[in-house]
């Protein structure tokens, strides 16, 4: 139980004014012993004099004048105990509060004035209490005088000295715990303890078993500190208690659990927005099963796309708009099966950029935005006991991961035969054949070859220099099912029979970086490999083979203070092959042309090569340190089209408000001010007709690129050490877009089609700490096209209004961690079938099925979208490896979202074609 | 849950982000209303100049039936835009050479009309011994009063049906449509072939057998003189109904290469051929059934599974076989219900 005894240490020393008192009244409290007399009714469970109070007394102005008689101190005879302030009660905290008081010279107190705030309720109690001192007055001679003394009331939580047949009160206490590694029991030996509070700092070091104990602390609030390298730092906040011993166990989490990943850059970006999503929060993020790339699809800017569909949908802009490197060399496809995992598995990446708009001139031949994947170099730290980080390198890791869908393997580490040379190398198989083909065969679709895929990589890295780096890459991916439909589909025929599909990819990539002197740096890459692309259903086939070659090579020039010039090149030489045997498909927004079933296909095969060369040039322009101008400018090149296309563009950002830190080394911990940037940016894209738009057979020869008009326009500011808020306004231009429109007795294509996107997005994002990551992304936008000048508006097919995202996680301790995600979204948009007096339908004889006849493309919005997704881990920390397990529900309470209309067989019915069920997916990980 | 449903339930799971599943309509196989089940044309693929011989296969499934129906034709439309059919919505009044029929009868079930003799001419992608004319014949039936009408957005089809009243009949009263005719220089192409049915595991006597349905009644077999018969179902057609094998016997020979598929490709492909089943009460379990692929080749396990109706009656099947070439051949069959 708590016991406090209240002292009052009266400290009085007299001013007679002037006042000459040996003592300042601005002398910090409790500067030594109380002089004056004890009063005898000085204890009890208030506030009691402690010690005596010694005076040296300054007769009173009006004494004074009087002339040389000694005055004789007042004495006091009635002490008045002052309340003990309740919440500085609880927080535990004394004060020693300096009062001046003007005694009377029949010795009552007149006025009680504090000389030296210390506030927490102390100042009013000790004033109160003063006025109803009584004292035997001051004399001058044997005349009562009128004095003012200075007087100290302490409020302290220590016994009075007084004796006292009461127990004795405990003065101090204590606190002792353990130190644990986060995931385990395993104890943290020799780790520094930083205890700070009661106005000093104490410091322990855990023993061998991890244990820690400080005693004789001064009741009151602490905070306990704990860093040590390898592990995220901790911070507690505890309460010592007078006789209590206050026990903790803390366990701190190995940053080894995530690799290091994102990445903010060091210095601003060249664009007006790169969004990065670091390791942690790309593992993490519910609903994702923590694929990297889909984990892009919470950012703000990047529309839903329907269903299970992989599609990128950027501010408006067509799927095919938007395209994804790894490491500056394009890839065909970043999901397998169009949306089930990423390619590359999230252990290789590096980090992911994302460009939404406005990017750099680095960037060309796309209007939409960009995905920009680096791969990480082998990982060969070595950590000690528990995953804690080392300073030692040249150990390997290796991980084995299984989840529903696929499982991988990944090992890492030096090459050993070569030095200097470090390694990593994975694979990944799905294995969904094994279940899934005997619910196909029971739902009487033939497997021929069950849907499966694979992806590897390997990586081999050196540094010839501390200021270089070589890396040598081979990844890729294949997918491939072959299914014989028994049961063609009633409403188009075509959909039976044999189905293959396959794509496949390869690349090969070299990568150098390095600094050639103080001011030039070049980054070059060159990469060769293979696309590959089948599909048939019954006599539609479709086949690619093509062997692109990238390269990029980038020149980095420091000019002069403030002054960067970027020079590149980029190529792409593909020789191809492309059979093609359909009909044609309709474009978004044109007329329904009836089942495929009977429709002639048309056939063209074409063996040529791609050749677009691009140069670009890009200042980077520091007049100040709150400013960055970045001009740039690509040309662009494509034989295929005959065609050079000259982008300028700019972008700038200012801080109206520069950050500044007191510690550098806490990632703004000590910042003491939160930086304001207001950024801008404006640009030329343009992007080269798809294959099919050019074809001789399918398209129209002679078309030129899509051209996009970018403007954005926004700011950032910091709210705090964690959290802050982006809100930027876009708006795209579209001219000069690949349109189609019939003519003669066919559709042919032009360069007439029109377009506009415009919105805002805004960011609230709280960045990773040791326990919680989330963010608040809203976007508002809308998306038009237009097939020509005159032709008539209308909504973008992937036209999303409002997309909100809120999603966090937060580690709760013990190796677990819960998140969730919650989306609302615009329903989307679906295209009417017509109404009476109209019938909705006709019936097309030939293939027995029927033809809708559409109503304004893209006119009908469905209803809104949400969803709910929530994810738990757990992880156990063992001495040499970790093993962790996850949890993710998709879709938590089954709303049945409404993905599109479906119809019965003549379109006089119709159903929402609803999403996804609640999915449960569940995954196992072990890694050393 | 039989293994089975749950197969197909969890295929949908599987399927539902982009393909979706368990909606709950009417199959297109139950004919309830008014139905054009299928037009057969005597030359598929039919050469510049050859005159073009039309039937039509309709029922009326709807209680009203026995009614009036409305038959009409009209050829006016060749080479339209894109081969889009919604490129034949104009007003025929004004096109110049019309080719229309109209009436009540069964004569107005058939129809005639020749291919225009430059019907290949224009510029159309594509290898030139892939070039094709198109020609495009629109019908209808209708409950009601049958007419032409000038198309316009709210009402694209060039053919309007009302009642008595002058209101817009709906699709269970009034059926539009289209048919495709191809033409090429070269290529042609022949109907499929339904030499027989199956039911129940046995080879039955089909009622009758191409264009001769259009003119042969339904008749309700007589249990007691060896008609086929089955007994009603409670649960009217549904799968807890006992299941009977129905087939159409196609003549494997009647498929033919798709010759237009043989000037760039790896290999010749065949024709695609299905079945479309349908059920005048009852259900079947599988609406259509793959007959040929045009890469594995013919697939003889093309039967359905007949489900008894709860009412007692005729029960007339029909099996339409097609190919992917605008081909197309039906029989029928009637089943008694006791």
């Amino acid at each position: 139980m708590r016991r406090s005894l209240f002292l009052l240490e009266a400290l009085a020393l007299a001013i007679v004014a002037p006042a000459a008192a040996q003592e300042s009244p601005n002398e910090p409290a409790r500067t030594g012993p109380a002089r004056g007399t004890e009063p005898t009714d000085a204890r009890g469970s208030g506030a009691v004099p402690r010690g005596g109070a010694g005076a040296v007394v300054t007769p009173a102005k009006e004494s004074e004048s009087t002339g040389g008689t000694k005055v004789v101190m007042p004495v006091l005879k009635h002490f008045e105990h002052a309340a003990y302030p309740e919440a500085a009660l609880k927080a535990g905290l004394e004060a020693d509060v300096v009062l001046e008081l003007t005694i009377s010279a029949t010795g009552i107190v007149t006025d009680a004035r504090v000389v030296e705030p210390v506030g927490h309720g102390f100042d009013e109690a000790a004033r109160d209490a003063a006025r109803r001192f009584t004292f035997e007055p001051a004399r001058r001679g044997t005349d009562p005088v009128a004095v003012k003394i200075l007087y100290r009331y302490s409020f302290t939580l220590t016994p009075a000295t007084a004796p006292s047949k009461e127990p004795v009160a405990p003065r101090y206490g204590a606190l002792s715990g353990r130190l644990r590694i986060a995931g385990s029991d395993a104890p943290l030996a020799g780790v520094e303890l930083v205890v700070t509070g009661a106005g000093s700092t104490y410091r322990q070091t855990t023993d061998n078993e991890g244990a820690f104990k400080l005693e004789n602390l001064p009741p009151g609030a602490y905070s306990v500190e704990v860093t040590l390298p390898g592990y995220w730092a901790a911070r507690h906040a505890e309460t010592v208690i007078a006789g209590d011993l206050t026990e903790v166990t803390y366990r701190l989490a190995p940053r080894g659990e995530g690799i290091e990943v994102i990445v903010e850059s060091e210095r601003p970006p060249r664009e007006v927005t790169r969004r990065t999503i670091e390791r942690r929060e790309i593992e993490r993020i519910p609903g994702t099963s923590g694929d990297a790339l889909r984990s892009i699809q919470s950012l703000p800017g990047v529309a839903r796309p329907p269903g299970l569909a992989g599609l990128l949908i950027v501010r408006g802009s067509a799927p095919q708009d938007t395209q994804t490197f790894i490491d500056a060399t394009n890839v065909p496809i970043i999901y397998h099966f169009g949306g089930l995992s990423s390619v590359v598995p999230t252990e290789f990446l590096e980090r992911i950029d994302f460009y939404p708009g406005n990017f750099s001139a680095r960037y060309g031949r796309v209007q939409g935005g960009i995905v920009d994947v680096a791969l990480a170099p082998p990982n060969t730290k070595c950590s000690g006991d528990y995953g804690a980080k080392t300073e030692k390198s040249g150990c390997y890791h290796g991980m084995a991961q299984l989840d529903l869908i696929d499982a991988r393997l990944m090992f890492q580490g030096p090459l050993g035969i070569v030095d200097g040379w470090d390694i990593a190398i994975g694979g990944r198989r799905s294995w969904v054949d094994t279940w899934l083909k005997p619910v196909l065969d029971a739902a009487e679709a033939g497997v021929t070859s069950a849907p499966v895929y694979y992806d590897y990589q390997l990586i081999a890295e050196t540094r010839p220099t501390d200021r270089s780096r070589v890396s040598l890459r081979f990844y890729g991916s294949d997918d491939r099912l072959e299914i014989l439909i028994r049961n063609p589909a009633a409403q188009d025929p075509a959909f039976g029979g044999n189905l293959t599909f396959g794509t496949r990819f390869y690349r090969v990539q070299a990568l150098y970086e390095g600094q050639l002197s103080e001011d030039v740096e070049l980054r070059a890459m060159v990469s060769s490999g293979y696309d590959g692309l089948d599909f048939s259903l019954g006599t539609f086939r479709f086949d690619l083979n093509a062997y692109p070659i990238t390269t990029r090579s980038e020149f980095v020039w420091g000019l002069g203070s403030g002054i960067k010039l970027n020079t590149g090149m980029d190529l792409l030489v593909a020789p191809f092959e492309v059979y093609v045997r359909a009909p044609p498909p309709p474009r978004p927004g044109e007329p329904d042309p009836g089942p495929f079933a009977t429709r002639p296909a048309l056939e063209t095969l074409v063996d040529s090569t791609v050749f677009r060369p691009g140069w670009y040039g890009e200042l980077e322009l520091v007049p100040t340190e709150r400013l960055r101008i970045v001009p740039g400018a690509r040309l662009d090149y494509a034989r295929d089209t005959g065609h050079a296309d000259f982008s300028p563009r700019l972008t700038a950002r200012y801080d109206l408000v520069a950050s500044s830190t007191s510690d550098q080394s806490d990632q703004g911990a000590g910042k003491s001010r939160l930086r304001t940037t207001a950024k801008g940016g404006v640009g030329l894209f343009h992007q080269p007709p798809q294959f099919q738009e050019t074809d001789e057979v399918f398209g129209t020869p002679g078309l030129f690129s899509n051209r996009a008009l970018h403007y954005s326009l926004g700011f950032e500011q910091e709210l705090s050490r964690h959290v802050e808020l982006s809100v930027e306004g876009f708006y795209k231009d579209l001219t000069e877009q690949v349109a189609r429109s019939p003519t003669a007795n066919t559709y042919a294509y032009n360069n007439d089609g029109l377009g506009t996107a415009y919105g805002i997005e805004t960011l609230l994002k709280y960045k990773p700490d040791e326990r919680f990551f989330g963010w608040l992304a809203y976007t508002l936008s809308k998306s038009v096209r237009q097939d020509g000048a005159d032709a008539e508006e209308i909504a973008f097919q992937f036209d999303q209004t409002h997309n909100l995202i809120v999603l966090g996680s937060y580690r709760l301790g013990r190796g677990w961690e819960f998140g969730a995600r919650f989306r609302v979204v615009s329903g989307p948009l679906t295209t009417p079938v017509l109404t009476p007096p109209s019938l909705p339908a006709v019936f097309a004889a030939d293939a027995g099925a029927y033809a809708v006849l559409q109503g304004a493309p893209f006119s009908r919005r469905l209803p809104l979208f949400h969803q709910l997704d929530m994810r738990v881990d757990k992880r156990w920390q063992f001495r040499t490896w970790r093993l962790s397990a996850y949890l993710d529900v998709q879709n938590v309470y089954n709303n049945a979202a409404a993905e599109a209309l479906v119809y019965n067989y003549n379109f006089s019915q119709e159903q929402f074609q609803t999403g996804l069920p609640i999915i449960p997916s569940l995954g196992v990980r072990g890694e050393f | 849950m039989r293994p089975r449903r749950a197969a197909m339930v969890a295929a949908c799971v599987l399927a539902a982000g982009l393909l979706g599943c368990g909606t709950d309509f009417s199959p297109v196989s139950q004919v309830t209303t008014l139905r054009v089940l299928a037009v057969q044309k005597d030359k598929p693929y039919a050469k510049p100049g050859d005159t073009v011989e039309l039937s039509m296969l309709w029922h009326d499934g709807s209680d009203e039936a026995p009614r009036p129906i409305q038959r009409a034709w009209v050829a006016f439309c060749f080479n339209p835009p894109g081969d889009l059919f919604t490129g034949c919505f104009a007003d025929p009044a004004r096109a110049g050479d019309v080719h229309a029929e109209m009436g009540d009868s069964v004569a107005n079930d058939r129809f005639a009309f020749p291919i225009p003799r430059d019907i290949i001419s224009g510029s159309r992608p594509g290898s030139e011994s892939l070039r094709y004319g198109l020609s495009y014949v629109l019908f209808a039936i209708c409950a009601g009063d049958l007419s032409l009408r000038s198309p316009s957005a709210e009402a694209p089809f060039p053919l309007s049906c009302k009642d008595e009243g002058g209101r817009d009949l709906g699709p269970e009263d009034f059926v539009a449509g289209y048919s495709a005719i191809y033409s090429y220089e070269e290529i042609t192409n022949q109907n499929p072939r339904i030499t027989g049915l199956e039911f129940d595991g046995r080879d039955v006597t089909a009622d009758c057998l191409g264009v001769s349905c259009v003119t042969t009644p339904v008749t309700e077999p007589d249990c007691n003189e060896g008609g086929t018969c089955i007994p009603s179902c409670a649960e009217d057609g549904e799968p807890e109904c006992p299941g009977y094998e129905f087939r159409a016997i196609v003549d494997p020979k009647s498929v033919e290469l798709d010759e237009a598929s043989e000037t760039q490709s790896q290999g010749p492909y065949l024709e695609q051929m299905w079945v479309n089943y349908h059920v005048s009460s009852g259900a079947v379990d599988s609406d259509v059934k793959l007959v040929n692929d045009a890469v594995q080749g013919f697939h003889p396990e093309h039967e359905t599974v007949v489900r008894a109706p709860k009412k007692s009656g005729p029960l007339t099947l029909w099996a339409i076989v097609r190919d992917n070439r605008g081909g197309v051949d039906w029989a029928r069959f009637t089943v008694g219900v006791d």
